[in-house]
């Protein structure tokens, strides 16, 4: 990716994007692709995943077999630059020191941002998301609906290529036809799980993930996503036929220098910059945003890494997607006379209400996968899921909305443990180690949390970063909605284990200690929620902040509610919707 | 994130792959009078020399890249003597663990500034050293040069056979013994037999205890 340097700054731009992961990608490509110009400001280095991604290394070829270090969490390989559960220099701080009151914030510091290493899975909202408090009273409505979104799901479904199916199930919404593309097989065990837990009522389906299983229609998806627009038909056509399709045998997470998923660095960027219309700034880590005599936005002030100076650029609106933390941060730095408490911050909401997703495991062996016959089980990590089943019965559970479970099967790259055998020594070890070797399951559930008093972040009155810009303080509580649903998940995943005829490892009885800790889901949204009431709410629907209307915040930090799918789909899809609704407010002249 | 536990992914039960060499160093606290000759300060690895927040990933590493190591190489023969015997050829001409350089992994390992891994460090240098000894107690050799049934007489004996003897000994509090606790969160398998009554009677309470748990 061509990336600007500081003396080339333009003295003003139409719009001023902070981050540069999914909502900052998103943002980016709608302006550009209508003619707006944009700077985009990401605070981590430049990152090029068709030169720097690990495609065909094994875990053999990194230090210690790839493992799980401070410095890199989820194993050497993993996408994640300058980042993890910390980032050097950057710290954020815990209000309790009791465990179970931490949030663990993930940051990367990378062009594409977390895009780069997600799990790509890509499941939209149903209706009933959008309308949480009106169906059991717990949290917020959003100020928006199911078919408001619709047509933004579809879109974003084309443009970065999703595989799934439609199953026409209860709030599990199914995409127009043509839009999905077709989802890899299931693998022997899933279909294994899938036969034995059809007696419980429960579905296992071809999961949605942001995978090219096949190429993209690029003849006719680019007039579906721009009608009436032929540059942006012939370049996004272009990008299309620069992807290729997944060749089912390398990890995700590592990111992929075919351009077969979604990073945003290989599906947002490369055609937002073949419009002329975007600079990308690296290494500029936003701290505020500035404020006009008028009350609008009108620029912001970063830290330019690379010489630790204070710099500000200008523009006419301000879309701030740093990741739902660092954008309620930014908002709460960003103070002045006439926003003493932060800007857009007349409610006090922001940084409040910040959630995570429910998250609980359980793992087993199952003799019934001892000694398969030795077949191509490589993939895109789970290849089916279980969407929340138990709908209508709610007022049994004894905890409110619910969860989707995901798992995983069969024989993938060994690594340190693969096989599990005794103790011993050989032959018969060996063989031990073969006949263990993908004979294991690994259930996790993702489930709804509600908003609550107890969850939010703040400024830290005392520490700073290096930069010496005011940290995070995150205060967090579960509510027993959430541990008991992590209760259920274990239950359930201890019966399903069961109904496959395997042994579970050690299902916990008790939520409380069966719920990963806050923030370990890394699908953190919230810190500055929507609504139809400007007092009890931070931004319209429209992602705008109800005090400064030029600021849109187009990352997770908008969410009022947190449903069971994960949250990077939609990000997407209302960070366009946002965007196309900014676009026409500077057309007419109202911002 | 999708981050589905899977049995083999890398970050799951990372001992896994040692457990062997740790029954072996078990032991050296059966056998006390063989316990470690030639200790090892551990390496202060510079900061420099970790793995860093910003690797190149697209690279191959070998051990030795990163951190020096830091087995002797009379430990060196030991375990990769003891890697052929764990992980024999299926089929004659394969290559042997010792080829494909698994010694030098154990050593990345424990020579490594990670405390996940160093941790591991005197299971490994101390149960080496006891195979040689042991082996030149029995048969007058070191164990890399002994013959095969030699070989296999002193691993059956560290896979359960002796350590009946030992099991209800008082609790050790040596760092040698704290060895033979399993890791935190493992049950002892089945395979184990007596050892894991020696795991399950004879843990240390001491402080060096602690360092097995992350």
């Amino acid at each position: 990716m061509a990336i600007i340097t500081e003396k080339e700054l333009q003295s003003t731009y139409d719009v001023i994007v902070v981050g540069s992961g999914a909502g900052g990608g998103q943002s980016a490509y709608t302006l550009t692709m209508n003619g707006v110009k944009v700077l985009m400001l990401e605070a981590g280095r430049n990152y090029d995943p068709v030169t720097e991604t690990p495609m065909f290394q094994s875990r053999a070829d990194a230090p210690l077999r790839g493992m799980s270090t401070r410095e890199k969490p989820f194993g050497f390989h993993d996408a994640t630059v300058d980042g993890g559960w910390e980032v050097p220099g950057e710290p954020y701080t815990q209000a309790s020191t009791d465990p179970k009151q931490r949030f663990d914030w993930w940051r990367s510091r990378m062009l594409g941002g977390r895009t780069n290493h997600w799990g790509r899975i890509s499941l939209r909202n149903g209706p009933y998301d959008f309308k949480p408090y009106s169906r059991d009273g717990l949290g917020f409505d959003w100020p928006l609906s199911y078919d408001d979104v619709a047509p933004y799901y579809d879109k974003v479904e084309m443009l970065v290529g999703v595989y799934g199916s439609n199953e026409g199930l209860e709030n599990t919404p199914d995409s127009p036809n043509g839009t999905l593309l077709p989802p890899p097989k299931a693998r022997a065990g899933e279909l294994y799980v899938k036969k034995h837990v059809a007696k419980f009522g429960i579905p296992v389906i071809p999961i949605h993930r942001a995978i090219l299983s096949t190429r993209q229609d690029h003849v006719n998806f680019p007039a579906r996503l721009h009608p009436n627009n032929p540059k942006a038909q012939k370049i996004i056509a272009k990008a299309m036929q620069e992807r290729a399709a997944c060749f089912w045998a390398t990890d995700c997470g590592r990111g992929c220098s075919i351009k077969a998923n979604y990073q945003s660095t290989t599906v947002h960027l490369p055609p937002a910059h073949a419009t002329g219309n975007l600079d990308i700034l690296c290494n500029a880590h936003a701290r505020e945003v500035t404020v006009g005599t008028d009350g609008k936005a009108n620029g912001v002030i970063y830290i330019d890494k690379v010489t630790g100076q204070e710099r500000a650029v200008k523009g006419r609106a301000v879309i701030l997607a740093a990741s739902s933390g660092e954008t309620a941060r930014i908002l709460l730095n960003s103070k002045s006379n006439r926003f003493p408490n932060g800007l857009a911050n007349g409610s006090g909401l922001v940084g409040k209400y910040i959630m995570d997703t429910v998250g609980a495991g359980l793992g087993g062996s199952v003799p019934a996968f001892e000694n398969l016959p030795v077949h191509n089980e490589e993939g895109a990590g789970t290849h089916v899921y279980i969407p929340w089943w138990l709908y209508k019965d709610a007022s049994k559970l004894g905890f409110a909305r619910g969860y989707h479970i995901e798992f995983g099967t069969g024989r993938r790259m060994p690594g340190l443990g693969t096989g599990g055998a005794s103790p011993g020594y050989g032959k018969s070890y060996k063989e031990e180690v073969r006949q263990k070797y993908g004979a294991g399951i690994g259930f996790a559930g993702r489930g709804e949390m509600i908003p609550n008093e107890n969850s939010f972040c703040e400024l830290d009155p005392t520490v700073k970063d290096k930069w010496g810009i005011p940290v995070l303080r995150f205060h967090w509580k579960w509510s027993e909605h959430e541990t008991k649903q992590a209760a259920h998940m274990e239950a359930t995943f201890a019966m399903m284990i069961d109904a496959i005829g395997g042994k579970a490892r050690n299902p916990q009885a008790d939520g409380s200690k069966a719920i990963d800790t806050g923030g370990r889901i890394i699908h953190e949204v919230g810190g500055a929620i929507m609504g139809a009431d400007a007092k009890k709410s931070v931004t319209n629907q429209w992602n705008q902040c109800w005090e400064v209307p030029n600021v849109l915040l187009n990352d997770g930090s908008a969410f009022c509610s947190n449903a069971d799918k994960n949250p990077t789909l939609t990000i997407m899809a209302l960070a366009w919707r946002a965007t196309d609704h900014l676009i026409e407010e500077m057309r007419k002249g109202n911002l | 994130m999708e981050n589905i536990p899977v049995d083999n992914s890398g970050q799951i039960d990372r001992r896994q792959a040692l457990k062997w060499i740790g029954a072996a160093a078990a032991a050296a606290a059966i056998f006390p009078h063989a316990s470690a000759q030639d200790k090892l300060p551990r390496p202060a690895a510079p900061v420099d020399k970790r793995i860093g927040w910003d690797p190149v990933l697209n690279k191959n590493y070998v051990p030795g890249d990163l951190w020096p190591l830091t087995l002797t190489p009379k430990q060196r023969k030991a375990a990769a003597s003891l890697t052929d015997l764990i992980l024999p050829p299926d089929n004659p001409g394969d290559k042997l663990p010792s080829q494909l350089g698994v010694q030098e992994f154990i050593d990345e390992w424990i020579s490594s500034p990670y405390d996940e891994t160093s941790k591991d460090r005197p299971v490994i240098t101390e149960g080496l050293d006891w195979l040689d000894a042991e082996a030149q107690r029995r048969f007058q050799k070191d164990f890399a040069d002994l013959a095969e049934p030699q070989k296999c007489a002193i691993a059956d004996d560290i896979c359960g056979k002796t350590a009946v003897k030992r099991s209800s000994s008082p609790p050790r509090t040596s760092s040698a013994a704290s060895v033979i606790s399993p890791p935190a969160g493992t049950t002892p398998r089945r395979k184990v037999g007596k050892m894991s009554a020696t795991w399950a009677t004879s843990r240390p309470s001491t402080s060096t205890d602690r360092r097995l748990r992350p």
